[in-house]
This record gives C-alpha cells, structure tokens and sequence, in this order.
C-alpha cells in the first residue's frame, strides 16, 4: 500500500512549551486513522503542521514519496493537503460560495471573478453533502450544520492525497454526525486518505482503520482499531495506561 | 433525508437582503444631502448658483478620493490615519518639482510613487512589525507632515505653471475634471472590492484574518495592497489640492484623514471591517462639504462646523447599529 504521509521524528516546540516530541506517524493511500488525546495534547498543533500553518522545530515530512517543507498553507494545498478546521475558519461576511473558493476563486478574462461557476460548483458540492445552505448567502446566520457543510465542500474543490479533520463532529447536531461520517467514507472510496481527531470515541470507533493517542506532545499509542479497546483508549488518553 | 439543514436565523443570510441595507443607508445619505440642498436653497440666495454648486462639488472630490481610500483600508479592519499628512507632502513634493521646472506629468507621476512608497512603509510596519495599524498610520501622520515642513521649510511653495493650475477649476462638458477624477476612482474600485479575487481577499481579512490565513489568502500581499493604494489615491488628492489652491504647503489636507473616516462612516462602511462600497464614501463625502458650504454661507462660526460633523458621524453610526439590532 502506498504511503501518503510519514511524519518522523517530528519536534515542536513554542519558547518553553514542547508541543510535539519525536512525533513519527505514517498514513496509507485511503486509510482512515483516528487522533486522539487530551486537550493540549498536541493535536492541533500537529495538523497545523501538515496544514502548512506552522514549520515544525526539527524532523521531517515525507508526502507521497518526497521530502517536502510546507512554508504556508498554499505549500501544503498544493500538494494536496485538504483542512477542515476546528473553527472552519469561514468568513462570515462573504457568501458560501466566495467561502468555498477562498483563494482559489475562479477566474474570467485572467482576472474578474466568474461568480457564476463558483455559485453552480458551490451549489453541486452543498448539495452532494445534502445541504440547505445556499451559495449565494452570505455565512453570517447560517447554523452550524450548514458552516460545517460549507468547510466541508472546501475540500472538495480539489483532488486531495489526504484530508485533515479536525473535530468536525463537535458543532453539529446528532442528526448530522452520521452524514459527516459517511462523507469520511466515501473519501476513503475514492482512495483519498483521512487524519480525523476527534473527542468522540464512538465516532473514532466506528470509521476509523487505526488509531493513534497522543498525550502531552508524545504519541503513546498507534495500532489498527481490531487491537483497541474503548477502555483501553480513555486509559490512555487520561493517562491511566501509559502506553500501549 | 435533507441534513446539514438548521434554523435560519432570520433572513439576514440572504446577501440581497445586506445589499439592500447597504442601499438603503445610501438612500437615506442621498436624502439628508438633498434635504441639505434644498434647505440651503430656500434660506440663503448664494447656495443654488452655479459658481456655488460647482464649488460644493469639487470640494467634495477631493474628500471622495481619499475617502475612498479610507474605506479599501477599513475593509480590511485597518484605519489610514496618515490621509491627512499625505495630501499635504504630496502637494510639496509636486509642487516643488514644479517650481525647478520638472514637466507635470514627470512631477504628477513621482508623487504618485512616493505616496505608494508612503503606503508600503505604513503596510511593512502593520505586516511584517506587528504594529496596530491605529499607531502605525498615526506615526505616519506626523512624519509625513514632518518631511513636508521639512522639504519645504516650512514655507508654501507658489509660482506654479498655468496648465497644472487651471485643471482643478477646468471641466469636460460642464462636468468638473475634480468629480471626473472622482468617477475614474470609483470605476477601477469597484470593480476592485466587487469583480476580483484581490477584493474578495480584502472582504475576508476584515471579516476573518486568522481564518483568511488558514485558507492560503496572500494576507500580506493584500495589505500592502490596500495602504499603498490609500496612500496613492491621497497623494494624488494632493496633487489636485495644490492645482486647486495654485500651491504647495504641508498644512495642506490637514485633519483630512478624519474627514475620510468620517464620509466613509457615512456612507454605512463598518470600523470593524468586511463592510462597505464606493458610493457610500462618495455621498458622505458630499454631505460633510455640504455642512462645510453651507455654514460658511448662513454665517455660521467655522467651529460649529466641527461640531456639527461630530453629532451627524454619531447620528449615522446610531441609527445604523440599530438597524443592525433589528429595530
């Protein structure tokens, strides 16, 4: 099986704080891996790292096959890194559609922008997640379902090696955490890889192929999801075990 | 199963529904300056002439420009406290260009490019040092006035050629070639904040930065845009002021950063950024020189005029905050 991802001896640190220690993980072409840990465990901070957001302090990400340095997020996007942030980082003043296309807008006559494709796109894509949002409204007002939706469809502008989630189940109402999880599905259909983090055991347990704990910046567990027990995993996340 | 649904809250998400305030908050400005109008019609003889009308106007052109200028930076959630002292440099340093016997257009366009030079230092120091834009344009307020005592010395700079005079007061048509400078702004703005990606970046720093950023927006880029752009469109209010006035002298466009702030606000452009248009500024701009001609017309001590800027800036921003709320 190819290998999209191998984080290796990642090492991160903001002045006294040590975020990341020698954080290794390698993720497969169309493999679901769950991240979980604690609050301040370092999971955003890694995701932020493969988003291009922050340059790791020391180590190496090899993507697809090379050695690359994500300098921003463009980096990252680029080589086919998708997000779905905690926050879904939506403008609320710009509609649904001007959100999707934030800094990929499509283009006419080599600079005015073709509000019509990105309204028809924006609209496909709201609708393949079975969405209400509508393109042309602007995100102020929307619910969360819809926000998350919108980040969502982001993600499907491009071809992605791999899509970063990160809580996307937190926000939005019990009806709609299946939709979502569904939507990691069939990501992994069509071969696209997943780091999904996320508090919610049941939903780890459920699409996850293996799982991954970190706590306190250290990556204390990491095995296929067969192996793990749920008791096993809060253990670990709370700190009672160790390390498995 | 429709998912990913939820209540709506309120039509607001509606964008014709936030275009529509944003013209009805037009219309209302577009109101108060004919309410204005007539008034000064109806009480004093010297406002409805020609001479008059064309002088409200040409006044109000040059608060457009830089007003305009204004709001591309509040957009982003800045402020360019530096209108002001920028006018005033750029009006020394073309007319002293002018008076050693530079060609006008060689001195229109060196001013033009010291005022982008302006704007990228105010940008640097907003982007790459972190600096409140509040404090960074401030500074550059009383530099920039400064380096025009400076170059100057202190002293106004006349003698300019007659061409370069009789622009200001020239018209094409009957339509004064100030408010024509005014369309040739609002043309290229427009389709700036409305038609391109450079605006839709503008729009989503003021509304979101961090999440701007997270999205791979230029963010830098865009904000060295919208100073440097600021700083142009003052300098080249600059240059008109000084054809205007047949000089050259630092106090030129003194305060008129707050005249630019304030007919933006007007004209229903949100201090908090991601809100605001090109004819807003261009009517607010419109109501302040009206204040400003028709208190000098009814005899009106000039200080009132100040105040009365004062009270119709809190009126505007009162009235609009409480649409906001819904009432």
């Amino acid at each position: 099986m190819t290998e999209i991802v191998n984080l290796s001896n990642i090492y991160k640190s903001f002045g006294a704080v040590q975020a990341l220690i020698d954080f290794n993980l390698s993720i497969n072409e169309g493999e679901i891996v769950g991240l979980m840990g604690d609050n301040g465990a370092g999971k955003s901070t890694l995701l932020k790292i493969l988003a291009g957001n922050f340059l790791p302090t020391s180590g190496n990400i090899n993507f697809n096959g090379e050695d690359v340095v994500f300098n921003n997020p463009k980096d990252a996007r680029r080589a086919g890194v998708e997000v779905v942030y905690q926050d879904l980082a939506l403008c609320d003043h710009l509609t649904a559609a001007k959100n999707i296309y934030l800094s990929r807008e499509a283009k006419r006559f080599g600079f005015l922008l073709d509000h019509k494709k990105m309204n028809d796109t924006s609209q496909k894509l709201l609708d393949e997640l079975n969405s209400s949002a509508r393109p042309g409204d602007v995100v102020t007002g929307m619910s969360g379902g819809q926000r998350q939706a919108i980040a969502i469809a982001r993600t499907r502008l491009s071809e992605p090696k791999i899509v970063l989630m990160d809580e996307p189940t937190a926000a939005v109402s019990v009806a709609q955490v299946p939709v979502i999880l569904d939507y990691i599905r069939s990501l992994k259909k069509q071969n696209h890889s997943v780091l999904l983090i996320s508090h919610r055991l049941p939903d780890i347990m459920e699409v996850c192929d293996r799982i991954a704990v970190m706590r306190l910046g250290e990556k204390v567990c990491d095995k296929s999801k067969s192996d793990c027990n749920p008791e096993e995993i809060t253990g670990l996340i709370t700190g009672a075990i160790k390390s498995a | 199963m429709e998912l990913f649904t939820g209540p709506r809250k309120g039509a607001v998400a509606d964008p014709r529904v936030a275009r529509l305030r944003m013209y009805l908050n037009n219309l209302a400005v577009f109101f108060l300056v004919c309410a204005m109008w007539i008034t000064l019609s109806l009480v004093t003889s010297t406002f409805a002439t020609t001479g008059n009308i064309t002088n409200v106007l040409r006044q109000s052109s040059l608060w457009s420009i830089i007003a305009i200028g204004q709001t591309v930076v509040l957009i982003t959630a800045g402020i360019d406290l530096s209108i002001g002292s920028v006018v005033g440099l750029s009006s020394c340093i073309v007319a002293l260009m002018l008076n050693k016997g530079y060609p006008i257009s060689v001195s229109c366009v060196f001013t033009c490019l010291c005022g982008l030079g302006v704007g990228a230092v105010h940008a640097f120091g907003i982007t790459k040092g972190k600096l409140p834009p509040f404090i960074m344009t401030l500074a550059g307020l009383t530099t920039w006035f400064g380096v025009g005592l400076l170059i100057t010395g202190a002293m106004p700079i006349g003698n300019l050629p007659a061409d370069f005079k009789n622009f200001s007061r020239g018209d094409v048509l009957g339509i004064p070639n100030l408010f024509l400078c005014v369309i040739g702004v609002m043309i290229p703005t427009y389709i700036i904040l409305n038609h391109t990606r450079l605006g839709n970046h503008l729009y989503s720093i003021g509304s979101n930065r961090p999440g701007a950023e997270l999205n791979a927006v230029p963010v830098t880029r865009t904000i060295f845009f919208a100073y440097m752009y600021s700083s142009l469109l003052a300098s080249i209010v600059g240059i008109l002021v000084a054809a205007r006035l047949s000089l050259g002298i630092a106090s030129n466009g003194f305060t008129w950063e707050l005249q630019a702030v304030a007919s933006s606000v007007i004209g229903g452009t949100s201090l908090f950024g991601a809100v605001g248009g090109v004819f807003g500024p261009v009517l607010g701009a419109t109501v302040l020189s009206t204040i400003n001609n028709g208190a000098n017309l009814l005899n009106v001590q000039p200080y009132w005029q100040r105040i009365l800027t004062g009270v119709i800036i809190v009126a505007v921003v009162f009235f609009d905050q409480l649409k906001k709320r819904g009432k």
